[in-house]
């Protein structure tokens, strides 16, 4: 998008994207610049409030035309640098009023990117011309900022979205150098070339739409599933931490299958009571839509946006937003209350841009709870400082305890890393044989493979080993995923191999699990707890088997059942407690 | 001993091997080449022709696609081809090149372009884009085919000329119908002053071929100002409707 400078009577310098529709302009800058370096050329002149300048300048016209082709002419532009001043116009257009607050409304909280323009536009059945002016007036009452994508300063490029500078790809344009940002380019790669549209909350107070009929007595008998008393005082405690005391952040430790994700839902329902706006992520797609329709049913009389790669974006304003944490990048200090389930999960897990956008999608007096079988380190340490109130939620719903992992010795091996066919001994072959077979009599099996290229090997080997078993696998690429997971939820498969993308969130009735190469390093005590976690989620059948096959037991092996352990322990004796 | 010896030997060879390995540019699986095998099968449809005239995807028992043999394709071209299927991630890349701000996704075609058009076409005296309006230039900040036949140009050693130019902004053909087309691009192109291409070879360079509608609007143009031979190449063109099916 090109920006123009103009100049008003009151002799200020603004930039702006549509000059034409411009009431008080005096004077326009013709032709238009991307606003980043228009911005850096110009950065001289002006003070840091931006728009007033540093000093009355002599000749204010010639020094900003001189400004931009110095600037121009030291990148080694190609551009044509023959700017020239017009006369201002007098704009004919009268904005309406209630369609100017309709989109104001249906695009509160955004960070908006010059590639979703069009899209919602489109939405509100208005033109792209019009969006703009609506926009441009919505910063001149001071809703909003226009900015680069990419800003430029004098140590480079800032990417304005997700605050990284260390995935910049510069590349030579019209301008001179211009460059995109990989760091948050799934959202849609953006370059210093375009604008961002940034929605300001300060100034804008929207009378919000009747949320919930909520009757608050009777908090634990509302929802779609039955409580245990473990998970309505884990309920009530995250109540009484979150809205009572205000803690900026809570932590639910949760065991794998203990249904933590019901215990946030009455605290969901007092926010929303109030009006309050509040926002469920997860960094997974998979979460987030399995999510989604538990909270429909939930909160049937509530508007709840789903976003996320997979969907096609909406505009419209929601009281409850459900979505990947990729998404948070889209907003700008919006939320009062973000859950965040799966916290330790990769993505988000080391990833500063999510962190970046979390923290910016949060309002200033926001708070964040996140949910977890599985919490860093990192947030252990910050629980155990009291930084952050903790809850533990040790029982499963249904009350039995989690299955201890085995570590059965095998001499298995990964020995080269792009030979991915394995080569098994006849030992090797004829006890795994046994072992499968035993498990297999439980229920269908989830094995687990460190690598992607392994899935389809151990396919092969399997079938091969139990050919009257029906044997399939996924992986995170896989066209058929989806497809695949869901025929192995309602027990299609005897046998599923699969990465560590099944590692969350997925519960097959009777599943039993082995995790193949189990002391490679890929695995984190972490993913083995999660994949562990997978057996014994229903009440038809709570218990289940968990092997771990490898030549040696690792460190994180060790760990994982020491952390299973001191779960069990904890839930005996919260047990004897609610006895 | 000597087992261990052979097991590093082993290994030093799997680091070899693995430096060699890169990621496929459209599925990002290890490949040996900057596209992987299965995504040249899928995208590149070797098995396939190219319409002689306009570089339309067509069975491999024909030399022309039904609406060339008709008479209703480009006039002015020598011959055009192009290197894939307007589909699935090749058109998904092209589209980021375009419309994503990623024009550097191109520069990783290096090395792999250039030696599909030689292998197809006679070498150029000159290697042209085909133009963009200035406006478009000036939101965009490039131009896609300038970007590609610059690629051409350096790793070829041949001479580029940014010889055309556009005269006015047209709507962007993918949006149209094939008669419609011809009228939206017509006389739209002309030959900058001081350009001479009297009897010379020209690479004519695009990223996309539909109907060959703006190449040969292009080549028009240079036809008129004396050029010898002109070939179109492109990135991706479509398929013929009946092998669709």
């Amino acid at each position: 998008m090109l920006f123009y400078v103009l100049i008003d009577k009151e002799e200020v310098m603004r930039f702006s994207p549509v000059p034409e529709m411009d009431k008080l302009s005096k004077k326009v800058l013709r032709p238009g610049l991307p606003l980043s370096y228009l911005q850096y050329y110009l950065k001289d002149l002006i003070s840091s409030d931006k728009i007033t300048f540093k000093k009355k300048l002599q000749n204010i016209e010639t020094s900003i035309i001189n400004q931009l082709v110095k600037g121009l002419k030291k990148d080694e532009a190609i551009v044509e640098t023959q700017f020239n001043w017009q006369e201002g116009f007098q704009s004919k257009i009268h904005l309406n009023e209630e369609i100017f607050s309709r989109i104001i409304t249906a695009i509160q909280g955004r960070l908006i990117t010059e590639g979703e323009l069009p899209v919602i536009a489109r939405t509100i059945g208005i033109s792209e011309k019009e969006l703009l002016v609506i926009l441009n007036e919505a910063v001149s009452r001071g809703f909003g900022d226009w900015l680069p994508a990419i800003s430029r300063n004098q140590a480079g490029w800032i990417c304005e979205r997700c605050n990284s500078n260390n995935r910049i790809q510069e590349w030579p344009s019209l301008y001179g150098q211009a460059a995109t940002c990989k760091e948050c380019d799934i959202l849609g790669a953006q370059t210093s070339l375009q604008t961002i549209f940034k929605f300001n909350p300060a100034n804008l107070h929207l009378e919000q739409p009747l949320l919930l009929d909520h009757d608050e007595d009777q908090l634990d008998e509302k929802w779609s599933i039955q409580f245990t008393t473990a998970q309505a005082n884990a309920a009530k405690k995250l109540i009484e931490y979150t809205e009572e005391q205000k803690a900026r952040e809570v932590l639910l430790w949760a065991a794998c299958g203990a249904g933590k994700t019901e215990v946030s839902f009455p605290l969901i329902a007092r926010y929303l009571a109030q009006k309050k706006k509040v926002l469920f992520t997860a960094p997974r797609q998979d979460v987030a839509h399995d999510v989604h329709p538990r909270l429909l049913k939930n909160f049937p009389k509530v508007s709840i946006k789903l976003m996320s790669g997979a969907v096609v974006q909406e505009f419209k304003e929601s009281a409850l937003t459900v979505s990947t944490t990729h998404q948070t990048l889209k907003f700008y200090r919006y939320f009062d209350l973000i859950i965040f389930d799966e916290v330790d999960a990769y993505p988000y897990s080391g990833s500063a841009v999510l962190n970046h956008g979390l923290k910016t999608a949060l309002s200033e007096s926001g708070q964040i709870v996140y949910l977890t079988a599985t919490p860093s380190d990192e947030l252990i340490k910050k629980a155990s400082s009291g930084q952050c109130p903790i809850i533990r939620l040790p029982i499963r719903h249904h009350g039995h305890h989690l299955p201890l992992p085995q570590w059965v010795k095998i001499p298995l091996k990964v020995d080269n890393p792009l030979k991915t066919e394995p080569t098994l001994s006849g030992n090797v072959t004829e006890s795994l044989d046994t072992i499968l077979r035993e498990v297999m009599l439980k229920g269908p099996l989830l094995v687990f493979v460190p690598l992607v290229a392994m899935v389809t090997e151990w396919i092969k080997i399997l079938q091969k080993m139990f050919p009257l078993k029906t044997v399939d696998g996924s992986w995170s690429y896989d066209p058929k995923r989806r497809e695949k997971v869901n025929s192995f939820q309602e027990q299609k498969y005897d046998i599923f191999l699969t990465t560590s993308i099944l590692e969350r969130g997925i519960t097959v009735p009777g599943v039993q699990v082995v995790v193949l190469y189990a002391d490679h390093q890929i695995y984190d005590v972490r993913s083995l707890v999660q994949m562990a976690g997978r057996t014994g989620r229903t009440i038809d059948s709570p218990t289940g088997t968990v092997i771990f096959l490898a030549s040696s037991e690792t460190k994180s092996m060790k760990d994982a059942r020491k952390w299973i352990q001191e779960q069990n322990t904890f839930a005996k004796q919260e047990e004897v407690q609610n006895a | 001993m000597l087992s261990q010896i052979l097991h590093r030997i082993k290994e030093g060879a799997a680091l070899i091997w693995y430096e060699q390995e890169e990621e496929c540019l459209l599925c990002s699986n290890l490949a040996k080449e900057i596209i992987c095998q299965s995504c040249r099968d899928l995208y590149f449809r070797p098995e396939l022709n190219r319409c002689n005239t306009c570089g339309k995807l067509i069975g491999d028992n024909k030399i022309r696609c039904s609406d060339c043999q008709e008479g209703k394709g480009p006039k002015c071209l020598t011959r055009a081809t192009a290197l894939g299927h307007y589909s699935g991630a090749w058109k998904d890349l092209i589209q980021n090149v375009k419309f994503r701000g990623q024009p550097y996704l191109l520069a990783y075609l290096r090395g792999y372009v250039d030696d599909w058009v030689i292998k197809n076409f006679p070498p150029p005296d000159v290697i042209i884009p085909v133009p963009m309006h200035h406006s478009r230039i000036a939101q965009r900040g490039f131009n896609q085919a300038d970007v590609l036949a610059s690629i051409l140009s350096g790793q070829l050693g041949i001479e580029y000329q940014d010889a055309l130019y556009r005269n006015r902004a047209t709507t962007a053909q993918t949006s149209l119908g094939r008669h419609e087309r011809l009228n939206n691009v017509q006389g739209a192109f002309s030959l900058k002053k001081d350009v001479d291409i009297k009897g010379r070879i020209i690479w004519l360079v695009d990223d996309v071929v539909t109907t060959g509608t703006t190449l040969d609007e292009c080549a028009k143009a240079l036809r008129e100002h004396g050029a010898s031979d002109i070939y179109g190449i492109c990135l991706a063109a479509g398929i013929e409707e009946i092998l669709e099916k």
